[in-house]
C-alpha cells in the first residue's frame, strides 16, 4: 500500500510540475491573445507565426552564445515588429483585420524558417530526410537555458541535490509572468494604455475624443505579438526544441484559455480580467497533463476533448451570464 | 478564489484515484512513438521482438510502457516526462520523440539511459556528441540513407552503364549535398556524370527533354522537395526516353520512379532492442556507437516502371539482393 501511495503522490507532482512548466509559457501567448482579442477587439491571427518567431529567433540567439534572458527579450522585440505589421496592414493599407493577421501569419512561416535556416546551417552533417526537411528543428542544450543558473545555484552552490531543474524553470516561468502581469497593468493604465483600451472598446467614440486610434491598433498589437513571442521563447526553452511548425494551434490554446478563465475567475476588472487569463490556461493544462499522466484517454481523443472542454465552458458561462447581469463586462474598469 | 481551489482539489483528487494503476517493482521500458506510422511501428514491433529474444519479456521479467501522443506536441513533452519519472530505460521513435526524451531527462535531473531509432540526423538533433561518441547515456539508430549505395545500384542493374545524371531543385541545399556525393560515387565507377538543376516547376518540362536526348543510362532522384512533388512527370518522361531512375527514397519509387534502397525499419528496430538488451544486462551507453540501417537495405521496385523501359523485374531484383 505504502508503494501505491508513493506512486500516486508521483502522478500528481508530475501533473503539478508539467502543468506548470508547460502551463506558464501558454499563459504569456493567453495574455498576448487576450490584449488584442478582448482588448482591442482585434482577432489576430498571425499569433501562430509569432508564438514560432519568438522560439525560432530565442534559440538561433541562445545557440550563437548570446544570454537566454536577453534572447528572450530580442524574441519580445521581434514579436513586437511583428505585431506592428500586421497593425499597419490593417490601419495604413486598410486590409481587413483577419486578413492582415493571415498575412503576417504567412510571412512569418517563411520568416521563421529563414531564422532556423541560418541555424541548420551551421549544424547539419547529413542531407536531411525528404521526410523531415519541412519541419525544421533546433534543440537547445539544458546549459543555453534560462533557468540553468538557477539551477546551477540551488544544486551545486546550495547543494540541494533534490533540487530539479524543472523546479527552477517553474519558479522563474512564474517570476516572469507576474513581472508581465505587473507591466501590463500599469501599462494600461497608463494614457496611452487607456487610448488603447479605448479604441478596443469604442473606435469612433475613441476617434471623437481624439485618440489616435491607427497608432493606437498598431502599438495594441505590437505589445499582443511581443506577448505572444515572449512565450514562444520560454516554450521552446523548457521544452528545449523549436520546430517551424510549434505555433500550429497555439491560437486555439490561448482563446481557450481565455474563456476557462473568464469563466472561473470572471471578468469584471482589468487585474480581474489578466489573472483569469493565466489562470485559465494554467488549468487548462492542468486538465490535459491529467489526462496525459493518468492514461484516461488514449491521444487520440485529445483534439476532441480540446473541444468539448471549451463547449462545456461555453455553456456553463453562458448560463452563469443569463443569471446574473455582468457589470462592466469588457473589461474596461478598473479597481 | 474559493472556485479555483474546488476545480484545483477536484483535479488532483481526480489524479490520487487514477494513480493506483500502473505500480512496478520489475524493470520499465518506455517507448514513445511519435504517431502511428508504418515505418515507425516497425520499429516498435523489431524492439519489442528483440528484447524478447534477448531474454526480456513484457509482462514476465520486464514491463514495456508504450506511448504514441499522436504528433501533438504538448501530450508529446508530457508523454516524455512521465516515461522518464517512471522508467528505467527509454526509446525514443523519431526525432521529436527522442529529443522530448532527452530534455525531459534533463529537466528531471535524471540520467537514465535512452535510445533512439528512426532519427536521421541524431549529431544535428543533438541526442549525440558524434556518432561514435555517444558519451551523454544517449544512443541508438539512425535511417540516413546512403547515396553512394543508391548510385552502385546502376551498375548492378544496367552493367553496361557509361554516363548517369541527376536532376534536383536549384535553392535546395540537400540535393545538392547529395548531388556532389552522387558524383563522387559515379566518378569512381568510371561513369560519366551530367547535372540538371531546375529554379522552379515552369522549367521542369524543358529539362526533362534535355535529359531524354541526353545519352544518359539511369537518372538519380535525390531527396529533393520538387523532385518529389513532380515525381510522376518525371518518372513518365524517363519511361519514354528509356532512362532507369534511381530514387532517393521509397515514396518516389512507388509513384513512378524504377528503384530504390529503403532502409528496413523493422530490422532498425531490433538493431536498437539488441542495444536495449545489451544496456540491461550492464553495458555502459558510451560503448555502443550509433547504428545504422545501411546493412538491411531493402529493395524497393516499381515493376511497372522498369517492364516500361524493358528491364524484367524478377532480373532487376536478383541483381540488387544481397546488396
Amino acid at each position: 500500500m505504502l508503494v501505491l501511495a508513493q506512486t500516486g503522490w508521483q502522478i500528481v507532482t508530475g501533473i503539478a510540475l508539467d502543468t506548470f512548466s508547460s502551463g506558464l509559457p501558454y499563459a504569456m501567448l493567453a495574455l498576448g491573445i487576450f490584449l488584442s482579442y478582448r482588448i482591442l477587439d482585434f482577432a489576430d491571427l498571425g499569433a501562430e507565426g509569432s508564438f514560432t518567431l519568438g522560439g525560432a529567433v530565442t534559440a538561433v540567439l541562445v545557440y550563437s552564445g548570446v544570454n537566454p534572458f536577453i534572447a528572450l527579450l530580442f524574441a519580445s522585440v521581434a514579436g513586437f515588429f511583428a505585431g506592428s505589421v500586421t497593425g499597419l496592414l490593417c490601419t495604413k493599407l486598410k486590409i481587413p483585420a483577419l486578413l492582415s493577421g493571415i498575412i503576417t501569419m504567412t510571412a512569418l512561416f517563411t520568416i521563421n524558417l529563414v531564422i532556423m535556416g541560418i541555424y541548420k546551417a551551421q549544424t547539419s552533417s547529413q542531407p536531411f530526410n525528404i521526410l523531415t526537411s519541412n519541419t525544421n528543428y533546433i534543440t537547445t542544450s539544458i546549459g543555453n537555458r534560462f533557468y540553468y543558473s538557477l539551477y546551477a545555484f540551488f544544486n551545486s552552490t546550495l547543494g540541494l541535490s533534490w533540487f530539479k531543474p524543472l523546479y527552477s524553470a517553474i519558479l522563474l516561468l512564474i517570476v516572469i509572468t507576474v513581472a508581465v502581469m505587473i507591466i501590463v497593468y500599469y501599462f494600461y493604465g497608463t494614457e496611452i494604455g487607456m487610448g488603447v483600451r479605448a479604441t478596443g472598446m469604442n473606435g469612433v467614440m475613441a476617434r471623437a475624443q481624439g485618440i489616435d486610434t491607427d497608432n493606437m491598433t498598431i502599438l495594441g498589437l505590437a505589445i499582443s505579438n511581443a506577448l505572444i513571442s515572449l512565450g514562444g521563447g520560454l516554450s521552446s526553452q523548457v521544452s528545449g526544441s523549436t520546430s517551424s511548425n510549434m505555433g500550429v494551434g497555439v491560437l486555439v490554446i490561448g482563446l481557450a484559455s481565455i474563456i476557462i478563465g473568464e469563466a472561473i475567475v470572471g471578468r469584471k476588472t482589468f487585474k480581474r480580467n489578466l489573472i483569469a487569463v493565466v489562470v485559465g490556461a494554467i488549468i487548462y493544462y492542468m486538465i490535459i497533463s491529467t489526462v496525459i499522466n493518468t492514461g484516461l484517454l488514449e491521444p487520440h481523443y485529445l483534439k476532441l476533448l480540446y473541444a468539448v472542454l471549451i463547449v462545456v465552458v461555453l455553456v456553463i458561462s453562458h448560463i452563469k451570464k443569463n443569471k446574473k447581469q455582468v457589470i462592466g463586462g469588457n473589461g474596461l474598469a478598473r479597481d | 478564489m474559493k472556485k479555483i481551489i474546488t476545480v484545483l482539489s477536484l483535479v488532483f483528487t481526480l489524479a490520487l484515484s487514477f494513480s493506483l494503476a500502473g505500480c512496478t517493482k520489475t524493470t520499465t521500458v518506455g517507448i514513445l512513438q511519435l504517431v502511428t506510422h508504418d515505418a515507425l511501428d516497425a520499429c516498435t514491433t523489431g524492439f519489442e521482438e528483440a528484447l524478447a529474444d534477448g531474454g526480456f519479456v513484457d509482462g514476465d521479467n520486464i514491463v514495456i510502457e508504450f506511448r504514441n501522443p499522436e504528433a501533438d506536441s504538448v501530450a508529446l513533452n508530457s508523454y516524455a516526462s512521465e516515461l522518464v519519472r517512471s522508467c528505467d530505460i527509454v526509446l525514443g521513435i523519431a526525432t521529436d520523440a527522442a529529443v522530448a526524451l532527452k530534455n525531459a531527462r534533463e529537466n528531471e535531473g535524471s540520467d537514465i539511459p535512452i535510445l533512439f531509432t528512426a532519427v536521421t540526423d541524431p549529431v544535428a538533433a543533438g541526442l549525440v556528441t558524434a556518432l561514435d561518441v555517444t558519451d551523454n547515456n544517449v544512443t541508438g539508430t539512425s535511417d540516413a540513407s546512403d547515396v553512394a549505395k543508391q548510385i552502385q545500384m546502376v551498375k548492378k542493374i544496367l552493367p553496361n552503364a557509361t554516363e548517369i545524371g541527376v536532376l534536383y531543385h536549384s535553392s535546395e541545399v540537400n540535393s545538392q549535398v547529395q548531388a556532389t556525393a552522387a558524383q563522387t560515387e559515379a566518378t569512381s565507377q568510371n561513369l560519366g556524370f551530367e547535372t540538371w538543376t531546375v529554379n522552379e516547376v515552369s522549367e521542369l518540362n524543358a529539362t526533362l527533354t534535355a535529359i531524354s536526348n541526353s545519352d544518359i543510362d539511369a537518372l538519380f532522384l535525390p531527396t529533393d522537395n520538387l523532385v518529389a512533388s513532380n515525381i510522376q512527370t518525371i518518372a513518365d518522361a524517363m519511361i519514354d526516353a528509356g532512362i532507369l531512375t534511381v530514387c532517393g527514397e521509397e515514396s518516389m519509387t512507388t509513384k513512378g520512379g524504377c528503384v530504390t534502397y529503403s532502409i528496413d525499419y523493422a530490422a532498425l528496430g531490433v538493431q536498437t532492442g539488441e542495444m536495449a538488451v545489451e544496456i540491461l544486462n550492464g553495458k555502459s551507453v558510451a560503448e555502443i556507437p550509433v547504428g545504422n540501417g545501411l546493412s538491411d537495405l531493402l529493395v524497393v521496385l516499381n515493376e511497372t516502371s522498369l517492364t516500361a523501359i524493358g528491364l524484367n523485374p524478377d532480373t532487376v531484383r536478383s541483381a540488387l539482393q544481397g546488396n
